[in-house]
C-alpha cells in the first residue's frame, strides 16, 4: 500500500472517530453520570409521555 | 528540534510552523462542537457542570492539538537537515495520546457510548493520527560511523557557528550612518559565504575536523568585529573607522569563500595560517 493511501486512511479514520464523538457528544445533550436519567430507556409509551 | 538561530533558519522554521498548522487543522476543527455544546449547557440547559466538563473537553483536544503540531514542525526540521539529533519528549505521540485519551472521555461520557465503543473509537483515533502523522524521529542522522566526530559533536559545532552567524546578522541591523545600507550588504555576503561553508560540513562531517579553526577562531572573530563596530557607528561615526570595517568586511568574504574552496579541496594547512595572520590585523587595527 502507498504512502498516500495510508495517509488517506489515517485522515478517514481521525474524520470517523474524532468527528463521530464530538459531533454525536453534541447532539446527544446531557453527559453520562452528569444527567440523572440519561441514557435510560422510559417505560412511559410515547404518546402518553408529555 | 535546534533554535533557529539564523534569519534564513527563522524563515524556514516560520515556514515549516504553518505547514504544520495546515497539517494539524483538522486536529482543532474536529473539536469545534464541543464548544458549542459547553453553551447549550450553560445558556440553555442552565447546567454548569455541563458546561465545564465540555470545555474540559475541548481543551483536552486543542492540548494534544498543539503537541502534535510541535511535534509536526520538529519532524519536518528533523527531515530538512541533514545532520540532525532527535532528542526530548516524543511530542507527536504525546499528542496522539491527549487526542486519544480526550476522544475516549468524548465518546463515553458526551457521546453516550458503551465502555468497549468508546475504547474502539479511541483506538481509530491514534491509528488514525500515526497513519497521517507517522512517528516521532528517533536517534541521529547524518553521521557515518567512519566520520571521526560524533553526531552530538557536528550538532553542537554547527549550532554554535550558527549562534555566531545570527550575532553578525542582529549586529549589522544595529549599524547606524549613511552607509549602512552598503555595509549591511556586505554583511550578508560574508554571512551567506559562512553559510556555504556550515552547508559543506553538514553534507559531509569528515569536513568539522578541517575546519574547527574557521567555526571558532574566525566566526567568532568576525562576531566581535561586527558587534564593536555596530555599538561604536551608533555612538560616533568615524569614516577612518569605516573604512577598515569595510576592508575586514572584504576579507572576511574572502576567508570564508577560501574555506570553502579549501574544505572542497581537503587541504586547510594554508587557510588556518591565514586566519591567524587575519586575526593579528583585526587586533591591530582596534577591531577586535
Amino acid at each position: 500500500m502507498s504512502t498516500g493511501f495510508l495517509r488517506f486512511l489515517g485522515v478517514l479514520l481521525i474524520l470517523g472517530s474524532i468527528g463521530f464523538a464530538t459531533v454525536k457528544g453534541t447532539f446527544t445533550g446531557g453527559f453520562r453520570y452528569l444527567t440523572p436519567g440519561f441514557g435510560q430507556v422510559s417505560h412511559v409509551p410515547a404518546a402518553d409521555r408529555r | 528540534m535546534s533554535q533557529p538561530l539564523t534569519a534564513a533558519e527563522r524563515n524556514a522554521a516560520t515556514r515549516r510552523g504553518l505547514g504544520a498548522t495546515g497539517a494539524a487543522v483538522i486536529l482543532y476543527l474536529l473539536p469545534l462542537p464541543l464548544l458549542g455544546k459547553a453553551f447549550y449547557e450553560l445558556i440553555l440547559r442552565g447546567r454548569f457542570t455541563g458546561f465545564v466538563v465540555s470545555l474540559a473537553l475541548f481543551a483536552l483536544f486543542m492540548l494534544g492539538a498543539e503537541l502534535a503540531r510541535r511535534g509536526i514542525a520538529r519532524t519536518w526540521d528533523f527531515n530538512s537537515r541533514k545532520v540532525a539529533l532527535a532528542g526530548g519528549l516524543p511530542l507527536k505521540s504525546a499528542g496522539a495520546g491527549v487526542i486519544g485519551l480526550a476522544t475516549f472521555l468524548t465518546a463515553f461520557l458526551a457521546a453516550d457510548q458503551s465502555l468497549p465503543a468508546s475504547i474502539a473509537i479511541a483506538f481509530g483515533s491514534l491509528l488514525g493520527f500515526f497513519l497521517t502523522y507517522g512517528l516521532d524521529p528517533r536517534g541521529a542522522k547524518g553521521v557515518a560511523a567512519d566520520a571521526g566526530v560524533s553526531p552530538e559533536e557536528v550538532q553542537a559545532a554547527l549550532t554554535e557557528a550558527r549562534g555566531r552567524i545570527g550575532a553578525i546578522e542582529e549586529a549589522g541591523k544595529r549599524i547606524a550612518g549613511g552607509t549602512a545600507y552598503e555595509l549591511r550588504q556586505k554583511i550578508r555576503d560574508v554571512v551567506a559565504a559562512a553559510g556555504k561553508v556550515l552547508q559543506l560540513i553538514e553534507d559531509d562531517p569528515r569536513d568539522l575536523r578541517r575546519a574547527r579553526k574557521f567555526l571558532n577562531v574566525y566566526l567568532d572573530s568576525a562576531k566581535t568585529v561586527t558587534e564593536n563596530y555596530a555599538s561604536t557607528s551608533a555612538k560616533a561615526h568615524s569614516p577612518e573607522m569605516e573604512a577598515k570595517f569595510r576592508a575586514v568586511l572584504d576579507d572576511l568574504k574572502t576567508t570564508c569563500e577560501e574555506q570553502y574552496a579549501k574544505l572542497l579541496e581537503n587541504d586547510t594547512l594554508d587557510l588556518d595560517a591565514q586566519i591567524e595572520v587575519l586575526k593579528v590585523r583585526l587586533t591591530k587595527e582596534g577591531l577586535s
